[in-house]
């Protein structure tokens, strides 16, 4: 696993420097990244330091491809785990959790619907009834 | 002289057979002088080679890679100081493998700089040197290197030489006794011009007798030169023979002027001088006795053991000398520093004869010093990287040291013993034999090792060649990668699966066909069913371009089979969009209501990188049905798709099928719209051949068009 860690930050390291030359490029990619939600569930509770692993394998390697991790949100039973990242598309970020050999449960793209963007309004009298 | 006199940089190395054991020699030697002019911060795993430049501490954590990576990154700004760069290398039988390993490796990263690569060999020599003589045989194979023989002098090149010598009036005599052969040349010119004496036959006796008309002075101090080395530095001299600054100077100019020596850089990187031919260095040393030389090479080695302290780059050095003195121990503990300094620099085949030399000379050792010394050589050995064949061997070795060091009561080396084993079982996966507490220790020792390396580098190219980025980068890694697993008989599949990428996209089908046909095999075996579903894909997408769909139709159903055993993700989506395909390019039934619904799954999914890639072929079969406005619509969104996931082929071949359908309505303006934004945004270099095809194809369109490019 450490092998991999530091195949995996090597290959950041090369890939930081160049992969997105053109700044128009650049631009567009930025406009069209997508919220993707990753979900895992574990058999038994995962551990602080499985966790650490598995964020240090995992993080160059989705950096690599272009896929950030925003945040994740943890059952208190630390079985169910869903992260939140943002990236070019689903696929990518499946790809790249599948060459960091990361399980997942399941992938999808989501859009962020949030009190502040959403319009709230006031209930009718028959919404009583 | 033509180089520099184009504004030019020339970089000169040479291999030497008596210096061998010092990594990336013939590069220091290269790089010295343009570094010490260098006008931007040094890369700090340059501390390595050049610790005089930059500081050795900041290259501690560096690996093979970045070192590497720091030599291309000087040799790109030299390249845009000065144009053209040509680099040099004379004598590459005589080349470390870590030096080869370096060129190999530019070679492939950097072709579209203005730096050219030059080295010379002889024919039998260089097959005798398996670094060298697999590069040149590789480089022959892809058409990227031309061989030109150098024949005898003929007569009138003979005349000339002979008459530059003062020889002029048997000139004819000289061409029939030399053969044409250079040095013969010379050194029979030389004796008919300074002593007028008959001369023998033989060139070594000719060479002796020259050597015997020197002043005795020059005779005695070239028996010391003939003995350190090819060349060597007035210091050293001075340093080891106590001679006086004045005798020195005298017997300097004495065989410069003989044309024995010539300036040079030494091999301690000072200025010095360096025996004009090989030949002459051999007749001058063996002409003395073999207790002589003995003698001789035992007072340089007690000279050179105190420098030892502060360099470790000398110990190959003292190591020969002592070896040649019959100091054994001597030689066996400086083989021990060589070989460590070696895997320092990650140049593990050097390391590994060192080690091995090394212990051939514990044999002769008492027992104590013998068995510290074997096993500490011993665990250098594995971590240069063995094969599983002498792994059992080495295995038993150890025992058998491990044992006669508990015996003697030897704690310490027993444990050097130890880790010595655990790195070897670890190295050949035999984890089971490894105590759960080892694995630290096992895994801090590894960092350094071929096994180790060579993965990394294979992970890294096969990335970037799955992503389609930076494939000369990727190639260069990969074959890099293959060197160092092909020493410890290590199998990788990213391997094949990034060498047959990076094939395939330099449109190489027959190349890369049985590379992509042998990773997916080595993922069956391993049953890796990702890996399974990535090489299918690979294999799909290849015979589809490749114009064989019915190829492709045969991955189409283990596609689908891999996908199956895939849990959580869209891969059987992406199968389904595979085969949709397939079948559209055979023109089945149903076949464009399959591909609808693929599509419209994969938007569901987001999957833009397959999407992309499918839409591009649609795109490209509506518009040679002449289905103009549909070809534009699916060419449109095969752009964005592409741009999305920033897959600069598919962009282009995106465009190209936009700009086509543009050109076909006769919508000049967003053609060429559209043509600026493709010559912006994409760099042809980094481009597939099939990208490189389409584009080259719309510019026959332009051009028929009768359109002006801007």
């Amino acid at each position: 696993m450490i092998v991999d860690c530091a195949a995996i930050a090597i290959f950041f390291r090369i890939t930081q420097l160049s992969v997105f030359r053109s700044f128009l490029a650049q631009l567009f990619i930025h406009l069209h990244m997508t919220r993707v939600l990753v979900e895992k569930i574990f058999d038994e509770p995962i551990s602080q330091e499985k966790w650490d692993r598995d964020i240090a394998i995992g993080i160059p390697c989705h950096n690599a491809h272009n896929v950030h991790w925003i945040r994740s949100m943890m059952a208190r039973d630390r079985r169910r785990v869903i992260c939140e990242f943002e990236a070019p598309d689903v696929e990518t970020v499946q790809r790249s959790f599948r060459k960091a050999k990361l399980p997942f449960a399941r992938i999808w793209a989501i859009d962020l619907i949030e009190p502040s963007t959403s319009v709230i309004a006031q209930p009718s009298e028959e919404s009583y009834l | 002289m033509a180089v520099q006199a184009q504004g030019g940089q020339v970089l000169w190395g040479r291999g030497f057979e008596s210096e061998w054991g010092q990594p990336y020699g013939v590069w220091i030697d290269a790089l010295r002088s343009p570094l010490q002019q260098y006008s931007a911060p040094l890369p700090p795993a340059l501390g390595k080679l050049f610790p005089e430049f930059v500081s050795a501490a900041s290259a501690v954590q560096s690996d093979r890679n970045q070192l590497f990576d720091a030599i291309a990154s000087v040799l790109s700004h030299l390249s845009h100081q000065a144009t053209p760069i040509v680099v040099i290398f004379d004598d590459m039988q005589w080349l470390d493998e870590a030096s080869i390993a370096l060129l190999h490796y530019l070679i492939r990263l950097l072709p579209h700089l203005p730096l050219y690569f030059a080295g010379t060999a002889r024919p039998k020599a260089l097959e005798t040197n398996v670094a060298a003589y697999q590069l040149v045989k590789a480089l022959r194979r892809d058409r990227r290197v031309k061989t030109i023989g150098l024949t005898p002098l003929d007569a009138t090149a003979t005349a000339q030489l002979a008459q530059q010598l003062g020889a002029e009036i048997a000139v004819e005599q000289i061409y029939d006794s030399s053969g044409g052969n250079p040095l013969y040349t010379i050194e029979i010119a030389q004796a008919i011009a300074s002593h007028n004496r008959p001369y023998s036959e033989n060139l070594e006796v000719l060479i002796q007798e020259r050597l015997q008309t020197l002043s005795s002075e020059a005779q005695e101090l070239l028996t010391w030169m003939a003995a350190l080395g090819s060349s060597f530095s007035p210091n050293q001299i001075n340093h080891i023979t106590d001679c006086s600054l004045l005798t020195l100077l005298s017997v300097m100019a004495e065989l410069e002027q003989q044309n024995i020596l010539h300036p040079a850089i030494s091999s301690n990187g000072e200025p010095g001088y360096a025996f004009t031919h090989d030949v002459v260095r051999q007749v001058a040393y063996h002409r003395l006795s073999e207790p002589r030389r003995r003698l001789i090479h035992r007072h340089i080695a007690e000279r050179l053991q105190p420098l030892t302290e502060t360099n470790s780059a000398v110990s190959s050095d003292l190591a020969h000398h002592a070896q040649l003195a019959g100091e054994h121990e001597l030689a066996a503990i400086a083989f021990l520093t060589a070989a460590e300094h070696c895997l320092r620099l990650f140049a593990y085949a050097d390391g590994a004869k060192l080690a091995q030399q090394g212990i051939e000379q514990c044999q002769w050792l008492e027992a104590r010093p013998r068995v510290r010394l074997q096993l500490r050589l011993f665990k250098v050995l594995v971590l240069a990287g063995v094969t599983r064949q002498t792994s059992q061997a080495i295995e038993a070795q150890l025992h058998e040291l491990i044992q006669a060091a508990n015996h003697l009561g030897m704690s310490d080396d027993e444990a050097i013993g130890m880790e010595a084993l655990i790195a070897l079982n670890y190295e050949q996966d035999n984890l089971a034999e490894v105590h759960q507490h080892c694995l630290l220790a096992a895994e801090q020792g590894r960092t350094a090792s071929p096994a180790i390396t060579a993965r990394m580098l294979a992970y890294t190219g096969w990335c970037l060649a799955d992503i389609g980025q930076e494939m000369q980068r990727a190639e260069a890694l990969l074959l890099e990668a293959q060197s160092l697993a092909s020493r410890v008989e290590l199998e990788l599949i990213d391997l094949p699966s990034g060498l047959g990428c990076v094939r395939w996209h330099h449109g190489n089908f027959e190349e890369a066909r049985p590379l992509l046909k042998q990773a997916w095999q080595m993922a069956q075996a391993d049953q890796d069913h990702w890996r399974e579903f990535v090489c299918l894909s690979y294999l799909v997408m290849f015979e589809l371009e490749a114009g064989q769909p019915l190829a492709a139709l045969t991955y189409c159903d283990a596609l689908s089979l891999a996908s199956a055993q895939l849990e959580g993700g869209n891969e059987a989506a992406i199968a389904a969009a595979f085969k949709a395909l397939v079948h559209h390019q055979l023109d089945q039934t149903n076949a464009q209501m399959q591909l609808r619904q693929a599509l419209v799954t994969l938007q569901e999914v987001d999957a833009q990188r397959t999407r992309a890639y499918i839409l591009t072929w649609i795109a490209d079969h509506h518009l040679k049905q002449s289905a103009v406005e549909t070809a534009l619509t699916h060419a449109q969104a095969a752009l964005e798709a592409a741009q999305i996931v920033n897959h600069p082929s598919n962009m282009a071949l995106a465009w190209t099928t936009l700009i086509q359908a543009y050109l076909t309505q006769n919508r000049k303006q967003e053609a060429n719209h559209h043509f600026q934004k493709l010559k912006q945004q994409v760099e042809r270099h980094s481009l597939s051949a099939r990208a490189n095809q389409a584009i080259a194809k719309l510019e026959q369109a332009w051009k028929d068009a009768d359109l002006k490019l801007k």
